[in-house]
């Protein structure tokens, strides 16, 4: 299994050097680095990484078609891939709907047709350059799911065992070439002993991620009811919603926020479900040390 | 007068190793900096090269010249240009203008309202760089309660614009304009924009006036075929307004813009004369060169960019000019 860490693009140049370089030096496979509209624009800083670090590799994502022109897309990574030898690879999704309207872009219906039309031409334009990267496509619901059986992998923003093996059951009924990935890209808190405001952050984030989970996906875990009912209390409450919103052992269910111990055993679980890659994101960014003790959990899982 | 400043231009469809030496070879030699014109749709990803150049290099200004808010969405524009200024604080200048016709008409973008879409674009650049929350809706763009939270930092805005309009409209909202064509047109288009800075109470002391025409050293006549296929293609993009004024044979012009528009460029060279060669493009050996650029002084240019096409090879060109523009 690959072992990526997910920055957050919205810090500062000097803090993204300095966490991606500790990254390097702990062993991790792979760096992150996310795009949203409202954001830094993510190939400058992954440019700007890739200037601070070695050769870790750089994941360019979750880039959305409907931000970007594809042609536009296929330019990043060509240029990253000139400018710095063959260290990245790039995710494709939707994107986040909130952030998309505050741009003035709505999703549209045929959400899945469209992807499939942009990594076409993405792919068009990285061969007529001569550069080859994995192309993973970021998915959540059943129909994105299928599709990205057509890419190099699928990263799931589902990391509870027993989603990724739904999804996982929805992704071998298409039948992948043997090559084809299932990652998992996840809010995540590994730690030693916690720290009381990163643990609430992360239920914080797992609760935004299972507020703006899939119709579909919801259905399939019985959960639809629920969260509808707490996305009505959210539009009561205001914009942010307080973290104890949703129950504990839901959110752990969209995160992954374990000791040591517990997220060896979930490490085992992702292997037997033939997981490759797992993409460790906020807040496990929040610092050097939060960061250090994802490295050492690695590490200790790697050596076992 | 202070002396014209020197750039080295390059377009997006170059290599990044072009890029990197551009921007190199301009720091040692101690230009103003480098300017990127984004060719849409080509080779790389103008914001990336320029996040390259800026670190390939350590005191010269990188600017984008120019990219199209009617191409990409225009927040992409404001936190790619605030992304580059963060990683290079100060270094970087934003080149904006509605792009070349014929390349937004591939891409199926039709231009209407430039004006309007311009004046909106720098109102709403300057609200991203500026921690408001922004909620616009007009013809070309729309953002519902948009903000980008990080480092502020002001970012000079130069337009690239051709009609009177447009240039008076430089002299209104921007910092700067990069304009291009033969030194009649550069005469007009400075008066333009001394009048609109006048007419608004500017100070012309902190206006950028750059031109950008293509140039090619030509060494023993070599590398006009080159300049002739530049120049069709500046012709193709320059509004008809423009053309009108410009004493040249304009039957032979218009239809050298109809034959590049339906993709017949190489029928359309035949027809490009001296004049047309002259109105749209400085070329000679590098001592005629420098001197023309020089010459742009005393019509009220502040800086000048030297190529594309540069000249074959393109090293030994940028090296002869650089010689001789510190010799002069």
């Amino acid at each position: 299994m690959r072992f990526s860490l997910s920055l957050n693009v919205g810090e500062t140049p000097r803090d993204i050097a300095s966490k991606g370089t500790m990254a390097e030096k702990l062993g991790f496979d792979m760096i992150w680095v996310g795009d949203l509209p409202t954001e830094p624009y993510a190939p400058a800083m992954a440019s700007f990484l890739a200037e601070k670090t070695k050769s870790i590799k750089i994941g360019l994502g979750l880039i959305s078609p409907l931000l970007y022109r594809p042609t536009h897309i296929a330019s990043m990574i060509v240029t990253l891939v000139e400018s710095y030898g063959p260290r990245f690879e790039l995710c494709i999704g939707p994107g986040d709907r909130n952030r998309l309207n505050q741009a003035g872009i709505r999703i549209p219906k045929e959400i899945v047709e469209s992807i499939m039309s942009a990594s076409r031409t993405i792919r068009e334009k990285l061969k007529r350059y001569d550069t080859q990267v994995k192309l993973w496509l970021g998915a959540q619901g059943p129909q994105m799911i299928e599709a990205s059986t057509t890419f190099n992998g699928v990263l799931l923003n589902l990391p509870s065992p027993r989603m990724v093996q739904w999804a996982s059951k929805i992704v071998q009924e298409k039948k992948p070439n043997e090559e084809f990935r299932i990652g998992v890209f996840t809010v995540s808190y590994v730690y030693d002993k916690a720290k009381q405001d990163i643990y609430n952050r992360a239920l914080q984030a797992a609760t935004m991620v299972a507020l703006g989970a899939s119709n579909k996906f919801l259905e399939a875990f019985g959960y639809n009811n629920m969260i509808k009912e707490y996305q009505h209390r959210i539009k009561d409450a205001g914009k942010s919603p307080p973290q104890t919103l949703l129950p504990e052992d839901i959110l752990k269910e969209f995160s992954v926020i374990k000791d040591r111990r517990e997220f060896k055993s979930y490490l085992y679980a992702l292997e037997r479900l033939g997981v490759k890659d797992l993409v460790l994101a906020y807040p496990q960014n929040h610092s050097l040390s939060t960061i250090k003790s994802l490295g050492k959990a690695i590490n200790r899982y790697k050596e076992s | 007068l202070d002396d014209v400043k020197l750039n080295l231009g390059l377009t997006s469809s170059a290599s990044v190793d072009k890029a990197i030496w551009i921007a190199q070879k301009a720091e040692r030699i101690g230009l103003e900096g480098v300017i990127v014109g984004e060719d849409l749709g080509r080779r790389q990803d103008v914001f990336t090269l320029t996040a390259v150049m800026l670190m390939s290099a350590s005191r010269i200004k990188v600017g984008i010249g120019i990219t199209s808010p009617l191409y990409h969405n225009l927040t992409t524009i404001g936190r790619s240009s605030a992304t580059l200024n963060s990683i290079a604080p100060g270094r970087l200048i934003l080149g904006v203008g509605v792009g070349g016709l014929q390349d937004l008409a591939k891409e199926g973008i039709r231009v209407e309202r430039p004006e309007e879409a311009l004046r909106n674009a720098v109102s709403i650049l300057k609200s991203i760089w500026s921690d408001r929350t922004i909620t616009h809706s007009s013809r070309h763009y729309k953002l519902k309660d948009y903000s980008y939270r990080r480092e502020k930092g002001s970012i000079p805005i130069i337009f690239g614009v051709r009609g009177p309009k447009l240039l008076k409209l430089a002299g209104e909202v921007s910092d700067g304009a990069l304009i291009s064509g033969s030194r009649s047109y550069l005469l007009n288009a400075v008066a333009a924009l001394t009048e609109s800075l006048h007419i608004h109470k500017r100070s012309r002391k902190s206006f950028r006036i750059i031109a950008w025409t293509p140039t090619i050293v030509t060494v023993g006549g070599k590398g006009l075929e080159t300049a002739k296929k530049i120049v069709a293609t500046v012709i193709a993009d320059t509004p008809e307004k423009v053309l009108s004024q410009l004493r040249l044979d304009l039957e032979s012009v218009r239809e050298v813009k109809h034959l590049v528009s339906i993709g017949m460029k190489d029928k359309a060279l035949d027809l490009i004369d001296n004049s047309m060669m002259d109105e749209f493009c400085i070329y000679g050996e590098a001592d005629e060169i420098v001197e023309k650029l020089r010459g742009f002084r005393s019509i009220g240019v502040d800086e000048v960019v030297f190529g594309p096409p540069y000249g074959s090879p393109y090293r030994y060109a940028i090296e002869l000019l650089a010689k001789e523009w510190r010799a002069q």
